[in-house]
């Protein structure tokens, strides 16, 4: 299955062509850091920074965060079944898309409970969970192309 | 303008280790070299990095040695196309030893059996 994703047109199009990896790879780290960094930004209200926004207002540009989002998605996608079956195998991957999962879930939460209740003690919580979440997802991903030396062989 | 050129510093240095998209030295150990003449096995031709293998002439079964390249798109400015290699080609190989003892290299250089010479396009520091 996933090898068969493997040899497909598109597959074969992101591995095999000089630009498409590259530019795909840059889509990547631009949605990352749209989604993440307004991640960060709410959670920073929501211990406090910059009291006079109100939060409705920093919660609209929340827009932008979630567009990141569908850009990391997509991009990571292509970027996936580029190599399908080697990114599967590998623990940073998987722990990676488990780390996204949650954090983009307490992503979610963090814009409810901003909404419902402004700085409450649980947004704050939350804050400190997604900011942690983001982190960890970011060094997994990282740690992708380190814990495994070798294609496939 | 002093504030500009610290920005820039910083910049710098930040960029400069970015730039090698796996820390190279991490992985391999440029003090340590395996070099034979052996068989291609399969070549990988695909992103982020390019992989070959070549099998290694021993006593009873050969030797399977994974080579680590650099992208596609670096190795294509320093001479490589994707058909320059293919299986059963008969090839010196010399690259830099895994760290992790296993049998991988980070291929330095390569001699094809045409006589011409290509590197590995990854950036050593």
């Amino acid at each position: 299955m996933l090898a068969s994703i493997e040899n497909s047109a598109i597959a074969q199009w992101v591995s095999q062509s000089l630009w498409a990896f590259p530019i795909v790879l840059t889509l990547h780290a631009f949605g990352m850091a749209a989604c993440i960094g307004m991640s960060w930004m709410l959670g920073a209200r929501a211990v406090g920074f910059a009291r006079a926004v109100p939060v409705e207002q920093l919660g609209r540009f929340m827009v932008f965060g979630w567009l990141g989002a569908v850009v990391a998605a997509g991009s990571g996608l292509l970027l996936f079944i580029g190599q399908a079956t080697h990114y599967a195998a590998n623990p940073a991957f998987r722990l990676k898309i488990v780390l996204i999962v949650a954090a983009l879930a307490a992503t979610v939460v963090l814009t409810r409970l901003l909404r419902a209740d402004g700085e409450a003690r649980r947004a704050q919580l939350c804050a400190g969970l997604s900011a942690a979440l983001w982190l960890a997802a970011l060094v997994a991903g990282r740690m992708v192309g380190y814990v495994e030396t070798g294609g496939g062989g | 303008m002093r504030g500009i050129s610290v920005a820039a510093a910083l910049l710098a240095a930040v960029a400069a280790p970015a730039s090698a998209h796996h820390n190279f030295r991490a992985l391999y150990d440029v003090n340590c070299t395996v070099a034979f003449r052996g068989v291609v096995k399969k070549v990988e031709w695909y992103n982020p990095h390019v992989w070959i293998y070549v099998l290694k002439p021993a006593a009873g079964q050969p030797e399977q040695w994974g080579f680590e390249l650099g992208p596609p798109n670096a190795l294509v400015r320093r001479g490589w196309r994707g058909d320059s290699l293919k299986a059963g080609d008969r090839v010196t190989v010399t690259g830099y030893c895994a760290r992790n003892g296993s049998k991988t290299a980070a291929l330095s250089k390569i001699l094809l059996p045409n006589g011409r010479e290509l590197f590995g396009g990854q950036k050593t520091d």
